[in-house]
């Protein structure tokens, strides 16, 4: 297990590296002049100069690639915006988004998983249709919809919750539904699905074959069987979420990485995109990690000593 | 007549604001205001957005400040002379000036602070280094600027935020470190600064030591929302006090909710279709004259903005002094029509052209451009909307002469200064790649003016100036001139003494809660 | 070899009702219609058929993992067929199946000890740890696995080793009634013939009863005293393995003798071409089942369903070819 685990943490060196030639080529194609964007309306020429030159953005590609690395390397990387060392931008973000993706991740798998139960147990009854309907209802809701309704109701209407910004956790309750919406639904179809293919193994046919009771054989052996599946789901969804939600943020002005991410691709923040998407892939990357390993404790199907 | 009934909106918008003003002003409380989007940062020359410029506004004092009808008043400095050949201002400061981390405001300070602009890679540091010879300390508190060449609008220069006082101990400590320095602005305002979450929130709390007097609110709290209609929920919901930028269909809603105040309020932004002058047809004045005719302006502002502009008169907003209202193309498709012909155009060979346009850039920009698109239908020109990133557009405008591919494009600019709109946008020198005269206009006679415009230091004489400028670039359909756009703001009940700069800024300095 | 029956079927039916969607009509699936046959004890009953005849639903109706919708399941002279589950408890230690997909028929998340160990709990067959721990050894051993295989997971096994521990956990609770439901079909060729040995010997060892469930002829003759051949949820013929293997009467039971493969995977694959396409078991018709791919049929046969019947030496048929007596229901 250790092995896979030291393998795993090397095989992300060329990972971040492909990930940082991939990102730096996309934002030097993306059309537009980050000189001229930062520099804002009403600049005189000689500020547009001055930013290129500033930021060397005048110096081939190649340069400027390996200026980067070189930068990134000794943690010196700025944002060409604010001029701040990048990781005291993204950590702070990336921070809000973490808050934000675990109350939303708890709310979505416990929501999700469930209603999937309901669903799977209750399979092809009118309760599983309108679990079902619901969850289609949550994966297609758009997320600005949802989230001005949700406001309007609980903020503007009845004035439980605040509308959108930042501070108790009472701020997080909308956003982290919003966001755990579609999760949500996914996890729900996810683990009624699994359950329905757990109850068609034999071994559950077996265990009826026992005599052992419904109940028992849901809990002791669909569920435990159906829900490891589950964790992966999940872990892959907190994977996602960690990325930051550009819209749910937007909506919520919730200060987190994804509109960090979005903002810096608009003012064309390159070494901003940069070292964001490396952060995120690299975050997306352990995640998985993290939820490939918790399997394999989960399922003794899986082992990663060998091979 | 639109011009009039305009002027009296803001009359009495003011005039209300004076009936505020009268009542008695308390203190306490904390105002939290709501933006679309985060500062930058928060040193003052190195600023161009305008989140930033509300931020810093409230910290930071400059030698002299416009009022809410962009007149130049004292602020730091108490009285000003002005040489006789215009080269050399004399500031007599204010005495008694602390900053917020205790050091004196000084003519020594003055100087420091543009010093370090001028010789640094600032953002703003061009358009001072552009200007100023030499700043000179006379005395403790009299400073001296010494010109390059005269210069009509450098009050107004020194009226930009950019040209704020900053601590001569801040400039010790950070240096050319501007995103350090960014990040801990200390001056001389009514507000001190004391954290700054990125993307989150900037905290601001009362100059207990203020020159003038302490500010009536304890704190004021700047967070960051980006979607418009949250921040008027916000408002509605009593989680923020004040927000701008609020969408227009909320309008009605809002006026009837008795918890908030919705208002209208000018800007000084000019939308416009620019106009590459340099290409066929382009180049034809009458073919430009037709697409002006051929605007409906009044109801693109009535339908299309739903009332949030108004059209223009000059390229300049009537928001600015120095503003001349030659008066719009009236709507007139026949003529249009007309024009067209002579140039060679009907339903046979019929005028295509490309209409590039941001979207979601400015209020309505793209449907703007989809009215348009109709309107010039109608007179038998056939246009291609081509709505653009923000970021892709800036690249596909700024090409440079050779590769200059674009008819016509959708625009707004917003300014402080007359002579800055006609110079940086009707100037045959400032061209792309690096200039904004993106359409290449080139009229010698306007040329000349601008060089007029630049020099003259009597305001009358300048004002002359502009209006020449306004009337030839008008009668040269330079572009297809469209509106100006108002937007809307929002406060809770109970907010007073707001005050709004048609430059996109919401004092606050003076607000109170009357609760 | 005993001669009272042990197990008997009488005109059991089931049918399922099926929706294929949210607005489309419901239909009904017959896969088991009104079939009635017995099984002594230490017989193996061989029931052949093509795939989705209702083989896998007969077996599943006599472990009483369905209900049944009509007709009679007698075990040792009681009627089980609408017993409740209760009642019914001291029948399932003696009533086992063993299922075809030796990877799905074990919880992947327990080991071949805990699989074991839950039958004896739950008949309470072993009174203390000791003698579980022998039991589980012994049963082991006799299905011919090693003590060392009994903490693993069914993962660490190959189909043939897991398919010996399903049988396993079958025989444990000491049964006298298994329903082998294609238990080789998943398997490898090479290991088939060793776990249809297996079944052979401990069927004498332990005197079981076999209800031996599968679309392959060959193996069935294997193990088989008496042969079923199922066709469209119906038996339609029903003998002694050597009096059908000399004289099949019904046109089906050629037609699927015509075609026992030679031992050889190639050749398999012509099985289901030579049958033709198998018609639907939905909304089943009067009529002989076989009626459409018949090329003996009379006018008879359109209209009402053969009995299965005796034709002498306890050979049964349901074809007009040999009787002419109406099917009542
Ligand atoms: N639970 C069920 N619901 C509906 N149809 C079923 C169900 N179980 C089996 N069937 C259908 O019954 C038919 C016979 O299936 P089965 O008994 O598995 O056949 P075999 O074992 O002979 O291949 C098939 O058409 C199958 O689709
Ligand atoms: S009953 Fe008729 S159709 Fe059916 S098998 Fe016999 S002859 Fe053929
Ligand atoms: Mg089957």
């Amino acid at each position: 297990m250790l092995n896979f685990i030291i393998r795993r943490l090397l095989l992300l060196i060329p990972i971040l590296i492909g990930v940082s030639i991939v990102t730096f080529l996309m934002v030097h194609f993306i059309p537009g002049d980050p000189a001229r964007i930062l520099a804002g309306q009403n600049a005189t020429p000689e500020d547009v100069l001055a930013i290129r030159e500033r930021f060397g953005l005048d110096k081939p590609l190649t340069v400027q690639y390996f200026m980067f690395m070189k930068a990134l390397i000794s943690g010196e990387v700025k944002s060409l915006r604010t001029e701040k060392n990048v990781m005291e931008e993204i950590i702070p973000r990336f921070l809000n988004t973490l808050q934000l993706s675990i109350l939303s991740i708890i709310i979505s798998a416990s929501m999700g998983i469930f209603f999937g139960i309901i669903a799977g147990v209750k399979r092809n009854t009118w309760i599983d249709n309108l679990v079902m309907g619901f969850s289609l209802f949550g994966v297609s809701m758009p997320v600005f919809w949802l989230g001005i309704l949700l406001m309007l109701l609980f903020a503007v209407k009845l004035g439980w919750l605040p509308a959108g910004g930042k501070g108790t956790w009472k701020h997080m309750i909308l956003p982290a539904i919003t966001l755990g919406m579609a999760t949500s639904a996914i996890i729900a179809r996810m683990t009624r699905a699994n359950i329905l293919q757990v109850f068609h193994q034999d071994y559950i046919r077996t265990a009826y074959a026992f005599g052992i009771s419904e109940r028992k054989i849901i809990y002791k052996y669909v569920l435990k069987n159906a829900l490891i599946p589950v964790v992966t789901i999940v872990g892959l969804q907190f994977g996602y979420l960690l990325g930051g939600a550009v819209l749910t943020e937007s909506v919520f002005g919730w200060p987190g990485v994804g509109r960090l991410i979005a903002e810096s691709i608009f003012t064309r923040d390159y070494t901003l995109i940069q070292v964001g998407v490396m952060f995120v892939a690299l975050i997306f990357v352990l995640v998985n990690l993290i939820v490939d390993f918790t399997y394999a404790i989960l399922d003794p199907r899986i082992r990663y000593g060998q091979g | 007549m639109r011009n009039h009934v305009w002027l009296m909106v803001l009359l009495l918008l003011v005039s209300s604001m004076l009936v505020f003003a009268s009542e008695t002003p308390k203190y306490g409380g904390k105002v939290i205001y709501t933006m679309g989007t985060d500062a930058k940062t928060l040193l003052p020359p190195h600023i161009n957005d305008s989140p930033s410029t509300q931020v810093v506004r409230h910290i930071f004092e400059g030698l002299v400040e416009y009022d809410s009808k962009m007149k130049i008043k004292p602020l730091l400095a108490e009285k000003w002379e002005i040489s006789d050949d215009g080269l050399t201002y004399t500031f007599y400061l204010k005495k008694g000036v602390k900053f917020h981390d205790g050091s004196d405001f000084n003519a020594q300070a003055v100087k420091k602070t543009f010093d370090f602009i001028i010789n640094g890679k600032l953002r703003r540091t061009s358009i001072y280094k552009e200007r100023i010879k030499e700043v000179e300390v006379v005395d403790d508190y009299t400073v001296r600027f010494r010109l390059n060449a005269t210069f009509g609008d450098f009050l107004n220069q020194l009226a930009s935020s950019n040209a704020a006082i900053l601590s001569p101990k801040a400039i010790e400590k950070y240096g050319n470190d501007y995103g350090e320095f960014g990040k801990n602005p200390v001056g001389t305002g009514p507000f001190v600064f004391v954290e700054w979450k990125p993307g989150e929130r900037i905290l601001l709390k009362a100059n207990e030591n203020y020159w003038n007097g302490r500010p009536y609110l304890d704190e004021i709290d700047f967070r960051v929302t980006p979607e418009d209609v949250t921040r008027a929920l916000q408002i509605q919901s009593g989680d923020a006090h004040v927000s701008t930028r609020i969408p227009p269909v909320m309008y009605a809603a809002l006026q009837k909710d008795p918890r908030v105040v919705v208002e209208k309020v000018p800007e000084t932004r000019v939308i416009f279709l620019g106009i590459n002058t340099i290409k066929k047809p382009l180049d034809d004045v009458r073919v430009r004259k037709a697409l002006n005719y051929a605007i409906d302006k009044e109801k693109i502002c009535k339908v299309v903005l739903q009332g949030m502009g108004f059209p223009l008169k000059s390229p300049v907003s009537e928001m600015l002094p120095g503003h001349y209202p030659v008066g719009a193309y009236p709507y007139d498709p026949k003529k249009a029509k007309e024009l067209l012909k002579e140039a060679g155009f009907d339903e046979k060979n019929k005028l295509k052209l490309e209409l590039a346009t941001p979207k979601g850039r400015y209020l309505m920009d793209y449907q703007t451009a989809l009215a348009v698109q109709g309107m010039l239908k109608e007179v038998g020109v056939e246009v291609d909307v081509r709505p653009m990133e923000w970021g892709e557009y800036v690249n596909y405008l700024f090409t440079g002469r050779e590769n200059a591919k674009y008819d016509i494009y959708l625009l707004g600019w917003g300014d402080t200064l007359a002579s800055n709109v006609i110079d940086r946008l009707f100037s045959s020198t400032n061209v792309p790649p690096l200039g904004e005269n993106i359409g290449f206009y080139s009229n010698p006679k306007v040329d000349e003016l601008i060089a007029k415009i630049l020099r003259e230091v009597n305001d009358e004489k300048r004002n002359e100036y502009l209006a020449e400028a306004q009337k030839i670039i008008m009668d040269d359909a330079a572009w297809v001139f469209l509106h100006n756009v108002q937007e809307l703001i929002l406060y809770r009940k109970g907010l007073k003494g707001l005050e709004w700069h048609p430059y996109e800024f919401l004092d606050l300095r003076k607000a109170w809660w009357d609760k | 070899m005993g001669k009272n029956p042990i197990l008997k079927i009488e005109k059991l039916t089931k049918i399922f009702k099926v929706s294929d969607g949210f607005f489309k009509p419901k239909r009904f699936i017959t896969p088991v219609n009104n079939i009635s046959f017995e099984v002594r004890e230490g017989e193996a009953l061989g029931l052949v058929g093509e795939s989705g005849c209702g083989k896998t639903t007969t077996g599943r109706l006599i472990v009483k993992l369905l209900q049944a919708s009509s007709g009679k399941i007698i075990f040792d002279g009681v009627d089980i067929t609408n017993m409740k589950e209760k009642e019914f408890k001291k029948y399932r230690r003696d009533i086992q199946i063993v299922f075809q997909d030796p990877f799905s028929s074990l919880n992947p998340r327990m080991t071949v000890y805990q699989i074991l160990r839950r039958p004896l709990r739950i008949f309470n067959l072993t009174s203390n740890l000791d003698q579980e721990r022998e039991l589980i050894l012994k049963t082991l051993e006799e299905v011919g696995l090693k003590e060392e295989h009994v903490n693993r997971y069914p993962h660490e096994f190959s189909g043939g080793q897991r398919q010996r521990v399903a049988i396993a956990r079958a025989i444990i609770t000491n049964p006298r009634f298994v329903v082998l439901d294609e238990p080789t079909s998943a398997l490898d060729v090479s290991v088939q013939a060793q776990i249809m040995n297996l079944l052979i010997s401990l069927k004498e060892e332990l005197r079981l009863t076999y209800l031996f469930i599968s679309h392959d002829l060959s193996v069935v003759k294997f193990i088989s005293d008496k042969i079923a051949v199922m066709y469209l949820g119906r038996i339609v013929e029903q003998a002694s393995k050597d009096e059908i293997f000399n004289n099949r009467l019904h046109p089906y039971t050629k037609l699927l003798f015509d075609s026992i493969p030679i031992p050889d995977p190639n050749v398999k694959a012509q099985f289901m071409i030579d049958l033709g396409e198998l018609p639907s078991l939905t909304n089943v018709k009067p009529g002989c089942p076989f009626v459409n791919r018949c090329e003996y049929k009379k006018a008879i046969c359109e209209r009402t369903t053969p009995a299965l019947r005796n034709v002498g030496n306890e050979h049964y048929v349901a074809c007009y070819l040999y009787h002419d007596v109406e099917e009542s229901s």
